[in-house]
């Protein structure tokens, strides 16, 4: 049983640690397009932003991570926070150059537009303001 | 009305589900026990037929919910996909049980940790593969998958 216990410890962590490289093998990618990437045109400076990538058929997005965005928003007001969101659907090649896999995927980019976190899946409006105050 | 006519999904009740079935596979599997797996399955099987007396069902709404460990999250959602998506792990761990009943172990550990994967990704990343098939397959066309994802 104790071979089988550290056989499912060790095959977790592996998961996590297979996960967490996944992370920063994104977060690097976004950071080599972000200086030049189109879809940041409209990004100003010395704001924090979240790059939310969805599709039209991701429930999650529609039912969970729009609210949460749109909470955020509220909350830290138009001057503390840019939303910039991307259909991945419609713009495909912005979700390859940024690693996107699946949606919703949020990228949280500081205030020089450089991206420090990404989160798969849903992110609660809790946890991205967590995330935007650690980089403002 | 496929896509029109959307019941309310409790999220957290989808989240119990799922953390219950992680630890009880990964105490099947650390306690290299059958009846676990095929427990879980049999809750699967249930709560995918969404009887009134599925396992899960009842662990949610007579003990975590009544405790108030977590708060309901119910939401517009087809609960469909997700039904279809328990179909899936239901299916799998029946056919580890049975392939550790004949003796073939490695093979049915393998699916048991299929699910226990995609359990995770579920409960931690809010990716529900079945759910994504379950649209794929009414994209296709596919009779019995009638709900499109909900419009915004």
């Amino acid at each position: 049983m104790v071979e089988r216990l550290v056989l499912a410890v060790v095959l977790l962590a592996l998961a996590f640690a297979a996960y967490q490289l996944l992370k920063q093998r994104n977060l690097q990618r976004a950071a080599a397009t972000a200086a030049v990437d189109p879809i940041l045109d409209d990004f100003k400076p010395g704001i924090p932003a979240i790059v939310y990538f969805t599709t039209p058929g991701c429930i999650p997005c529609k039912t969970q991570q729009q609210p949460a965005l749109s909470r955020l928003r509220t909350e830290l007001g138009e001057n503390n926070i840019q939303i910039i969101q991307i259909d991945a659907v419609e713009n495909p090649d912005a979700a390859d150059r940024w690693g996107v896999f699946s949606a919703p995927t949020t990228f949280i980019l500081d205030p020089h537009g450089q991206p420090r976190e990404v989160n798969h899946g849903v992110a609660d409006a809790a946890k991205l303001k967590r995330q935007i105050e650690l980089v403002a | 009305m496929a896509g029109v006519t959307l019941r309310k999904v409790d999220q957290t009740g989808i989240k119990v589900g799922q953390a219950a079935t992680i630890i009880l596979l990964l105490a099947g599997f650390v306690l290299n026990s059958w009846p676990l797996i095929a427990l879980v399955a049999l809750a699967q099987l249930l709560g995918a037929l969404d009887v009134p007396f599925a396992p899960y069902r009842l662990l949610y709404l007579k003990v975590i919910k009544p405790s108030g460990l977590v708060k309901p999250n119910v939401i517009a959602d087809n609960p469909e996909p997700h039904r279809f998506a328990v179909l899936i792990g239901g299916v799998f761990n029946t056919v580890a049980t049975i392939l550790l009943l004949a003796g073939a172990p490695t093979p049915a550990w393998v699916l048991v940790w299929i699910v226990i994967v995609l359990a995770n990704v579920n409960f931690w990343l809010n990716f529900c593969l079945g759910c994504w098939m379950y649209y794929q397959l009414h994209r296709l066309g596919v009779p019995g998958f009638k709900y499109a994802p909900v419009e915004g």
